[in-house]
């Protein structure tokens, strides 16, 4: 009885953050709230090239906890802080994430060709909608705390202004 | 804006890469849309509502060739031996401008070990490697030497305050260094020179990058005040005007009142000092 509660204690902060992290992303940032495991190394997508800049995004596959589906979850590199312009590679910071890590992800759900969510973003400071929400891809550690959003940079947001 | 960021999104996966590439070439615009935000948005919200097509056009245009520093280059249809060969000279000489050009054609041949990455799809791979095949192609008389030199052009355009190289050299991180190098180190600090120099000349591209060093910690220590105060500088030096409570709404997040204030401040006063424009 006492172990149980003692993981109660333990597990409940971790809970009410991801409550707190579930609501800003659906009602403050207009977004679809997503988490699960990775279960597919990062890979690249090449992209158009709006002013000289490429849109390639990095995908991997998330097995969601909320309701079993895998989803293609596609990240825009020009969003990570350490994207290169016009890299053919995945972001450093994206590469990092493994088969295995847990991501919590806010976004659009999209099902067209496949089920995913994109728009894993920051929306530049816009006012949110639902098709275009203040997103994020934030690492979920091992001990239950919630990392940085990974797709913070706003330093192409003028390609979009 | 809205759909525009749509099509960037999404772009790269409801679509696989050889039906992004619907824009028109790029090879011969360095630094200029492939496809123009206005053009991106019209095609993207065709492409996203109708149906796929069957089969797509046979005729497949080619990725631009993209030099180590991420500019696109354009050799005007020589290899870079003969375009450097016309230019060498003068930049032996100390023009600058033919010493950057010099620099920028080396740089084509600075990444051609570089791996290609995994990719979602095939043909994207396919393509890729086409890339890196015409890119070597156009490298083929070019010497190892010749590939350390550009360093050596890049930094004398740098010094003579030409604000590509100043970038550039940023993007120039020596790969074969150990971040814990005094040499890399040394790198890092004169990269930040540069950008900063380049900043205080209203080069949006530099204060953007100089946001991005200080949000990741890359080229210095981490401090998310500084990527505000740059992130605010560098989106003002490319004429976007907001509201205060819209520049702490875009980047304030985690950061305190006070901190926000000072950021906010900080950022004001660095574009409209380094931008300010004749009367």
């Amino acid at each position: 009885m006492n172990r149980v509660l003692a993981l109660l204690l333990l597990v409940s902060p971790m809970l009410a953050a991801t409550a707190s992290e579930q609501s800003t992303c659906t009602t403050t940032n207009k977004g679809a709230y997503l988490t699960g495991t990775v279960t597919s190394a990062p890979k690249f997508a090449s992209g158009s090239y709006i002013d000289g800049v490429e849109t390639s995004h990095t995908h991997v596959n998330l097995k969601a906890d909320q309701d079993g589906k895998t989803y293609d979850v596609a990240m825009d590199n020009v969003y990570a802080v350490d994207y290169v312009k016009n890299s053919s590679s995945v972001p450093a910071s994206l590469g990092a994430i493994k088969v295995g890590s847990r991501l919590e992800l806010c976004g659009e759900k999209y099902t067209s060709g496949t089920t995913g969510i994109h728009w894993v973003h920051s929306n530049c400071g816009a006012t949110p909608t639902s098709t275009a929400p203040n997103g994020w891809v934030k690492q979920i550690s091992s001990s239950g705390s919630i990392g940085a959003n990974l797709e913070r940079s706003q330093n192409y947001c003028y390609l979009w202004n | 804006m809205v759909a525009a960021g749509i099509a960037a999104c999404v772009t790269a996966y409801v679509w696989p890469a050889r039906d992004t590439a619907v824009a028109p070439a790029v090879t011969t615009a360095p630094d200029t849309a492939a496809v123009s935000t206005t053009a991106g948005n019209a095609w993207f919200s065709a492409a996203l509502l109708a149906p796929r097509p069957a089969a797509m056009p046979e005729q497949e245009p080619a990725r631009p060739l993209v030099a180590r520093n991420g500019r696109i280059v354009d050799l005007n249809g020589q290899d870079v031996a003969q375009y450097i060969a016309q230019r060498e000279g003068a930049a032996r000489m100390g023009d600058i401008k033919a010493a950057y050009e010099v620099y920028q054609a080396e740089a084509l041949c600075a990444n051609l070990d570089a791996p290609l990455p995994d990719t979602q799809d095939a043909a994207d791979l396919e393509q890729l490697t086409r890339t890196r095949a015409r890119q070597r192609a156009s490298c083929a008389n070019i010497s190892p030497a010749q590939v350390q030199e550009r360093l050596h052009y890049l930094k004398l355009a740098a010094d003579a305050g030409n604000a590509n190289a100043q970038i550039d050299y940023a993007m120039e991180a020596p790969a074969a260094l150990n971040p814990d190098d005094q040499a890399y180190a040394q790198w890092q600090q004169d990269a930040m020179h540069y950008l900063k120099t380049a900043g205080t000349h209203c080069n949006a591209d530099a204060l953007g990058l100089l946001s991005n060093a200080y949000d990741a910690g890359s080229l210095a220590e981490r401090d998310p005040v500084q990527a505000m105060v740059y992130g605010i500088a560098a989106a003002r030096a490319r004429r976007i005007d907001k509201t205060p409570a819209q520049w702490v709404q875009q980047f304030g997040e985690g950061l305190s009142e006070a901190d926000t204030d000072a950021a906010l401040k900080q950022g004001m006063q660095m574009a409209d000092g380094a931008c300010r424009r004749p009367d």
